[in-house]
C-alpha cells in the first residue's frame, strides 16, 4: 500500500505540474477569468451554499415528523440536485433568434412537471412508512 | 568511528524533518462556530459514505476524462494519434457518455462535499506543512471538480456571459488539475478508502431518520432523474420524457438541430448567389463546380449522425457526392490523401477542417447536397457541406467554398 500511495500521488502531483504548465502556455487560455471563476465557486458553495443547506437540514430535523423524514430529505435531495442543473436553461440565456433548435423546450414548465413526479414518488413513500408505524404502535 | 549518512540521506531526511514538524496551532479562543468540536451533529456522515460516493465518484470523474480527452485529441490530433472512421456511432457514444456523465454527476460531487463538509473546519487548521500542502490539494481538487461542472452545464445551456474565458480551453485544462488531484486525493487517502469499503459501521443514526442506504438511494435517485430529463437530446426514443434536454434530435429546419445558424455565420448572400463555385483543387488541377455540377455526378445517399461536442446527436439521411469521387476528379488516390475543407465563413472558429485519409477514403463521406431528399436547409450548409462518419459535428465543415487535396503528411 505504501508504495501504490506513493505512485497516486507521484503521478497526481505530476498530473498537476502538466495542468498549471497548460494554463500558462495555452495562448487560448484567460488566466485572470478562469482563476476568479475557480475561486467563486469554491465560495459559492462552502460559503453560501452549504450553510444554506444545513440550515436547512436543521429545520427539518426540528420539525418534521420522524415518519416521513426519509422521503421529505430524499426528495429534496433529488429536487435540489435538478434545479441546480435547471437554472440556466430555464434561464434561458443561451437563446438565440438566428436559432430555434437551441434550447427549443419550455424549461420551467419541465421543472415543475419533474419537480411534480418526484414529490408524487416522496409522498408514497412518506404514506407506506407512514402506515407501516401506524400498524406497529408498540415500537 | 561515526559515520556520517550519505549527503542525499540527510536532505531527504531534513525535508521529512520540515514537511512534519508540527506548527504552533491558534490559540483556543479562535475556535469558534464551526470550528468548534461536535458543531456538525448529523451521524449520517462516515468513512463508508464517503467512501463508496469517492469510488463513483473517481469513476464518473475518470469517464469524463477520457471521453473528453477522447474529443480534444480528435480536434487536435497531434502526430501519433489517428481517429478511424469507424465505427460510424462511437463519437456519438462518447461524446453523448461525456455530456450525461458529467451531469448525473452534480448530485454525487453535492452529497460528497457534504458528507465531508465539517473537514473544512478542523482542528487546527493545519498540523505541519505536509497536511498545508494536503490541504492546498484538496483546495484544487474541490475547486477543479465544481469548475467543470457547472462550466459544462453553462456550455450545454449555451450561456457564455458568466465565463470570462474561452470555455474549450479552461475545461480541458482543468480537467487535467481535477485528475491530478483525484489522483493525490486517493494516494493520501487510502487507508480511510481501504477501511470504509470493507468495514461496515453500524448505523448510528436515530430510528426512522434517513439511513446511509436511503441517502445514497436519493444520490443515486438524483443522478437518475437528471440523466431522464437531459438523455433525449442523445437518445431520441427517450425525447419525449427528457423535459430539460438543451436539444430536441427532431426540432430543428428540416427536423434536425442547428449549431450555427447562416446567419450567425454571415454566410447567407454567399451561399445563395448563382456565381456559386466549389473550388476542387488536387494534384491533377483545380476545378470550379456549380451546384448542378456537383448534382450531375453520381449521387449516394447514406444515413449518418451529426454529433455535438455539446452531447446531442442525431441521425439523418444525406444525399451527395463521394469525397473520395471528387478527390478521383483531380487525379487524387484517396489513400495517402487528406482534404482541406474550407467554408464561406470566415470569421469563426471552425471555418475550416482537415479530412484524414481514414474519413476521406471512406465511401460514407460526402459532399452532401441534400437532407432527407430535400435540397440543404441554408442552416445546414447549403449549397454543399461535409458529412462524415465518426466526426464531431464541428469538423463536419458546412458552406463548403474550397476542398484542397493534399499528400497527407
Amino acid at each position: 500500500m505504501r508504495w501504490t500511495r506513493r505512485l497516486l500521488v507521484g503521478a497526481g502531483v505530476g498530473v498537476l505540474a502538466y495542468a498549471v504548465f497548460g494554463l500558462l502556455t495555452d495562448p487560448d487560455t484567460a488566466l485572470g477569468g478562469q482563476v476568479v471563476f475557480l475561486a467563486a465557486v469554491v465560495v459559492a458553495h462552502d460559503a453560501v451554499f452549504m450553510p444554506l443547506m444545513i440550515a436547512a437540514g436543521f429545520v427539518v430535523g426540528r420539525f418534521v415528523p420522524v415518519r416521513v423524514r426519509p422521503a421529505l430529505v430524499g426528495a429534496a435531495i433529488v429536487s435540489l440536485a435538478l434545479t441546480l442543473t435547471a437554472i440556466p436553461f430555464v434561464l434561458g440565456r443561451g437563446r438565440r433568434p438566428d436559432d430555434p433548435s437551441a434550447l427549443p423546450l419550455n424549461y420551467g414548465r419541465g421543472l415543475l412537471i419533474t419537480l411534480a413526479f418526484v414529490w408524487a414518488v416522496a409522498a408514497v413513500v412518506a404514506w407506506r412508512s407512514w402506515r407501516r408505524a401506524a400498524r406497529r404502535p408498540a415500537a | 568511528m561515526v559515520r556520517e549518512p550519505d549527503p542525499p540521506v540527510a536532505a531527504r531526511r531534513r525535508l521529512v524533518d520540515w514537511l512534519t514538524t508540527p506548527l504552533p496551532p491558534p490559540p483556543a479562543a479562535l475556535r469558534r462556530g464551526p470550528t468548534r468540536p461536535h458543531a456538525f451533529p448529523s451521524r449520517l456522515r462516515s468513512p463508508r459514505l464517503t467512501s463508496l460516493l469517492g469510488v463513483a465518484l473517481a469513476v464518473a470523474f475518470g469517464t469524463c476524462f477520457v471521453t473528453g480527452l477522447l474529443d480534444h485529441l480528435i480536434q487536435h490530433p497531434p502526430g501519433w494519434f489517428h481517429w478511424p472512421s469507424r465505427p460510424v456511432q462511437l463519437f456519438r457514444v462518447t461524446q453523448g457518455l461525456h455530456v450525461a456523465t458529467g451531469l448525473a454527476t452534480i448530485p454525487l460531487l453535492g452529497v460528497k462535499l457534504w458528507s465531508v463538509y465539517p473537514r473544512l473546519f478542523r482542528w487546527p487548521p493545519v498540523r505541519d506543512v505536509a497536511h498545508a500542502l494536503e490541504r492546498l490539494s484538496i483546495l484544487v481538487l474541490v475547486s477543479a471538480g465544481l469548475f467543470q461542472l457547472v462550466t459544462g452545464v453553462l456550455n450545454i445551456a449555451l450561456w457564455y456571459g458568466p465565463m470570462h474565458f474561452y470555455f474549450p480551453s479552461a475545461h480541458y485544462w482543468t480537467a487535467w488539475l481535477a485528475i491530478g488531484a483525484i489522483l493525490v486525493h486517493i494516494g493520501v487517502k487510502l487507508p480511510i478508502i481501504r477501511a470504509g469499503l470493507t468495514r461496515r459501521p453500524r448505523e448510528t443514526v436515530r430510528a426512522g431518520t434517513l439511513t446511509r442506504r436511503g441517502l445514497l438511494a436519493a444520490t443515486a435517485g438524483a443522478a437518475g432523474v437528471i440523466t431522464v430529463a437531459t438523455i433525449g437530446q442523445t437518445v431520441a426514443p427517450l425525447a419525449p420524457v427528457s423535459l430539460l434536454a438543451p436539444r430536441r434530435p427532431r426540432t430543428g429546419p428540416q427536423n434536425l438541430p442547428v449549431n450555427r445558424s447562416a446567419a450567425a455565420a454571415n454566410v447567407r448572400t454567399l451561399a445563395v448567389d448563382p456565381a456559386y463555385r466549389l473550388v476542387l483543387a488536387g494534384p491533377a488541377g483545380t476545378l470550379r463546380l456549380s451546384r448542378d455540377d456537383l448534382a450531375a455526378l453520381p449521387q449516394r445517399t447514406v444515413s449518418l449522425p451529426i454529433t455535438c461536442v455539446e452531447g446531442w446527436s442525431a441521425s439523418a439521411v444525406w444525399t451527395g457526392v463521394r469525397l473520395r469521387d471528387l478527390m478521383a476528379l483531380v487525379g487524387a488516390d484517396p489513400d495517402g490523401h487528406e482534404v482541406f475543407a474550407q467554408s464561406l465563413e470566415t470569421a469563426g472558429l471552425y471555418t475550416s477542417t482537415t479530412v484524414d485519409p481514414a474519413h476521406a477514403g471512406d465511401p460514407l463521406t460526402l459532399v452532401a447536397l441534400q437532407l432527407r431528399g430535400e435540397p440543404l436547409h441554408l442552416d445546414h450548409g447549403y449549397p454543399a457541406r461535409l458529412i462524415a462518419p465518426n466526426r464531431p459535428g464541428v469538423l463536419q465543415t458546412k458552406w463548403l467554398a474550397r476542398l484542397t487535396v493534399r499528400r497527407a503528411s
